[in-house]
């Protein structure tokens, strides 16, 4: 559009150049047919008819050159600035939409941001349980572990007490089968009357 | 086994009749020895529970028995009675039936002493002195010796249990110290 405005904005001047440059060459034409004295400039017909083929030229040009490429000026005047306002329209709408992925992106990382808080709070929170737990299971592993250990060593210490006893009274009572005389023997069952008395 | 109604029965039955007659003590004192030889001689015990024999030459054998140990009438009647019933077997519940009831009549009671060794005369007259005082009642002593009791001696009444042997005192010795 713009290439074909510039050729004719420039064949316009061409036509205006050649009805110039025509004009004197009718004005010596006629200078040389009429008059004897010929100066720069004579008034005569040929002036006239000079003038007339201007006027006719500025008409002609007016109508098939100059209204049209008027009206083409103004067309792609309005085109442009149509295209201005809907390049400054897309424009607002691209800065809005920039603005709003900037505030999506902005919302987005907040989010991802109290996520990845969040996550860390509960991953630490885990991590807190976790060893409670495990301190906790250790310490009643080792309370149960000591807990048996000295059930266990008090069940040692009985069964060997009581094994001990056990044949210490058993080689007594051996002692006592093989030694008893019958001295001790009446003895024994005097006292056990004795006893039996005093309980009266 | 039978009912202990069942052989108190029969034991008072025996103590009206032998007390009607002055038997008491005789006739426990046979029936024991009936007792202790059936519970030594297991053929004898065995040939009076075989219930393929004939009850009849069951009775002749008791009969014989009963007039090798000298026993009584009153008594060979009472254990031919007790044959016949089908209840010789249950001789030994009858036996401490009677003498429970022969006791209760007398007022006496029977203390069953165990010791080691036999025991002196002497130390039987003290001893059933001490328990007579203690009962008051008359008390009359039946012995036993048991040398696992390896000193002193055991006497029991009735269920009360009066323990002076050594392996009793050796036991709670021995309790005593597995205690601690």
């Amino acid at each position: 559009m713009a290439r074909v405005g510039g050729w004719l904005r420039w064949a316009a001047a061409g036509c205006v150049l050649a009805a110039l440059g025509l004009a004197p060459a009718l004005a010596l034409a006629a200078a040389e047919g009429g008059s004897e004295e010929q100066g720069l400039i004579n008034l005569n017909i040929t002036i006239l008819i000079q003038v007339v083929n201007l006027i006719i030229l500025i008409l002609l040009l007016s109508r098939f050159l100059f209204n049209p490429l008027k009206k083409f000026m103004a067309d792609r005047a309005a085109g442009i600035e149509r295209a201005l306002a809907e390049a400054k329209v897309a424009r607002e709408a691209a800065a809005r939409a920039q603005e709003e992925y900037r505030a999506q992106i902005v919302a987005t990382q907040r989010e991802v941001a109290a996520l990845r808080e969040q996550a860390q709070r509960e991953v630490e929170e885990e991590r807190q349980r976790l060893l409670r737990a495990s301190r906790e299971e250790s310490q009643r592993l080792v309370a149960e572990a000591q807990a048996a250990i000295e059930a266990e060593t008090r069940r040692a210490r009985a069964s060997l007490r009581e094994e001990v006893v056990t044949l210490t009274l058993a080689a007594a009572e051996r002692l006592l089968g093989r030694t008893l005389t019958g001295e001790d023997q009446k003895r024994l069952a005097e006292q056990y009357v004795r006893d039996l008395g005093g309980k009266n | 086994m039978i009912a202990g109604s069942l052989a108190k029965r029969y034991a008072r039955a025996l103590v009206e009749v032998a007390a009607s007659s002055g038997e008491l003590d005789p006739v426990s004192r046979e029936l024991g020895e009936f007792a202790a030889l059936l519970r030594e001689q297991r053929p004898l015990r065995l040939f009076f529970a075989n219930p393929s024999i004939q009850r009849r030459g069951k009775v002749a054998v008791c009969e014989q028995i009963a007039t090798k140990l000298g026993v009584r009438p009153l008594t060979s009647s009472f254990l031919r009675v007790l044959l016949e019933a089908g209840r010789l077997g249950e001789l030994e519940s009858v036996l401490r039936a009677y003498e429970g009831l022969v006791d209760e009549r007398l007022g006496r009671v029977k203390a069953v002493v165990t010791s080691a060794v036999p025991l002196a005369a002497e130390t039987q007259e003290q001893l059933r002195q001490q328990l007579q005082a203690r009962l008051g009642k008359q008390v009359y002593l039946e012995t036993r010796q048991d040398p696992g009791l390896l000193g002193g001696m055991v006497t029991r009444i009735g269920s009360v249990l009066y323990d002076g042997s050594l392996k009793t005192r050796l036991l709670r010795l021995r309790e005593e110290l597995v205690q601690g």
